[in-house]
């Protein structure tokens, strides 16, 4: 039929900014930075950063597993409301996400450092600060944070599109809640879950954030005010 | 276990939104430390209308971000119901293009889309092609995956007796399509949609190599801030934008409830023989 041909304009976008540079960088992959000529030195030297690697693959699976286990229940319940509150609890998922994502690392360290927010009322209790940064934790909740609603939005999308009658019949037919959850709900929600996963898995975190001392100047201003 | 995770919805939507009442409150704080709140004022506002660029990287950011959701749904829908007709080889091979600019990084996006523009702007003999275009060319390359990924899902479950019953009813396929299709889709299309413009607008590590210093936007602009003390009037031009665009989606979804109220209206009764509303 004619209507495959509505993929061509997006297969020719893709093959010239996608494909493209991508042979441009895997060409550089392979030549020498000075003088031009063919090498594996950069290749090789990737094990240099094995140990950071296997530890960003560690990181993302548990966020995006956390994601998932959140965002279910959560994508379930927003399907279940009223047409109208869903489309906008839809666009309340995906607002917070509008702002600049450097702000919003920068609000989450004021929040969790060893003189921020939640340490200062610690320490007015008259208890020592705790450790909230610069550990595993604190990279997973960042984490966690912005990727949720990049996994509750396709998951809602599939959830939406279960017809009610199927669980319904289900629940009629003998099954109880948790194997029709099981038998019915959550193979037709599959789509949305493997949606999901891909958005969240394959967004590595973004690899360039501010050095660390520059983010506590960033953070006091009073330093030229 | 519906009261379970209705709970749970509040705390998500609660933890997501702690960081932006963070800023929020920041931006009505007297003193310069972001974790001690000294008191209240509204000068870091008065401040931020002084400063007319300030105003412009807004203006570039949803100049950006609005074109390039558009041509991203447009050609991601399209491209989405052409692919769900192909067969499962040509289809596997599509969907692992799409997935290309998800799995790399965006540093790698971006990197390679920078070295492809120097190569082009050597080509063309020019100095530097880095600038508006350039930068919603990348911007539409890294939604168009993500409109893709929202589409598909909603075609998968879509009943396709669906199209052919509105042909058989006299529908020629154009009209088929915007009625019926595109109706199914919606929801898919929508979400695409969002998450390309928030992305887009929220973009700083691709931007950051391929804009020249003709078209700056915010979030790169923002990038520079880090390297010396952000000034509080950044916390109150985001406290603004955040309450623009929750303005503008109250406003939306009141709209949209009008109108559905006056479909019902107008359908209801003709078309409801006997049955309960």
């Amino acid at each position: 039929m004619k209507r495959r041909w509505l993929t061509a304009p997006y297969i020719v976008w893709m093959l010239l900014f996608t494909l493209i540079p991508l042979c441009i960088v895997i060409y550089y992959a392979f030549t020498d930075y000075t003088t031009g000529s063919f090498t594996f030195a950069n290749i090789t030297g990737i094990l240099d950063y094995a140990a950071i690697f296997l530890r960003s693959i560690w990181l993302s699976v548990a966020a995006t597993l956390i994601c998932l286990i959140i965002g279910y229940p959560v994508a379930y319940a927003i399907a279940q409301c009223k047409p109208r509150t869903q489309r906008f609890l839809q666009l309340l998922i995906m607002l917070p996400m509008c702002m600049s994502f450097l702000l919003r690392t920068l609000a989450w360290v004021a929040l969790l450092e060893d003189t921020g927010i939640i340490n200062n009322l610690v320490t007015s209790l008259g208890l020592s600060p705790l450790p909230l940064i610069r550990n595993s934790g604190a990279v997973i909740l960042g984490m966690v944070y912005n990727y949720l609603p990049y996994m509750i939005l396709p998951l809602y999308s599939a959830i939406s599109k279960i017809d009610p009658r199927l669980t319904e019949a289900a629940e009629d037919l003998g099954c109880n809640k948790s194997a029709c959850f099981r038998k019915v709900i959550l193979p037709l929600s599959m789509p949305g879950i493997t949606a999901g996963i891909t958005m969240v898995l394959y967004r590595p975190f973004p690899p360039f954030i501010f050095p660390r001392n520059s983010v506590r100047r960033a953070l006091s201003w009073s330093a030229i005010s | 276990m519906r009261k379970a995770s209705k709970v749970l919805t509040v705390i998500v939507f609660i933890f997501l939104y702690v960081p932006i009442i963070i800023l929020a409150i920041a931006s009505f704080n007297s003193g310069a430390d972001i974790a001690l709140f000294k008191g209240f004022t509204l000068s870091r506002y008065a401040e931020l209308f002084r400063d007319a660029s300030l105003l412009e990287l807004v203006r570039n950011s949803f100049i950006i971000a609005i074109l390039s959701t558009v041509i991203a749904t447009i050609l991601g829908t399209a491209a989405a119901l052409g692919i769900t007709r192909m067969g499962k080889k040509l289809r596997a091979l599509i969907l692992g293009m799409t997935n290309i600019p998800m799995t790399n990084p965006d540093i790698v996006t971006g990197v390679s889309l920078a070295l492809m523009f120097a190569f082009t702007g050597t080509i063309l003999k020019l100095n530097s092609i880095l600038g508006f275009w350039t930068l919603l060319i990348a911007h539409v390359t890294f939604n168009l995956p993500y409109v893709i990924l929202n589409v598909m899902p909603r075609f998968a479950q879509m009943d396709p007796n669906l199209t052919d019953a509105a042909l058989d009813l006299g529908c020629t396929p154009v009209k088929a399509f915007f009625k019926v299709t595109l109706h199914e889709l919606m929801p898919g299309v929508i979400a695409g949609a969002l998450m390309s413009f928030t992305m887009s607008l929220d973009d700083f590590v691709i931007s950051y190599f391929v804009t020249g210093s003709g078209f700056v936007t915010l979030p790169v602009e923002i990038y520079n801030y880090t390297k010396k003390p952000i000034h509080p009037k950044v916390y109150a031009l985001f406290t603004l934008m955040f309450l623009v665009l929750l303005l503008l989606m109250i406003l939306m979804n009141v709209l949209e409830a009008r109108k559905g109220n006056k479909k019902e209206k107008i359908h209801l009764p003709g078309m409801d023989f006997g049955g309960s509303v």
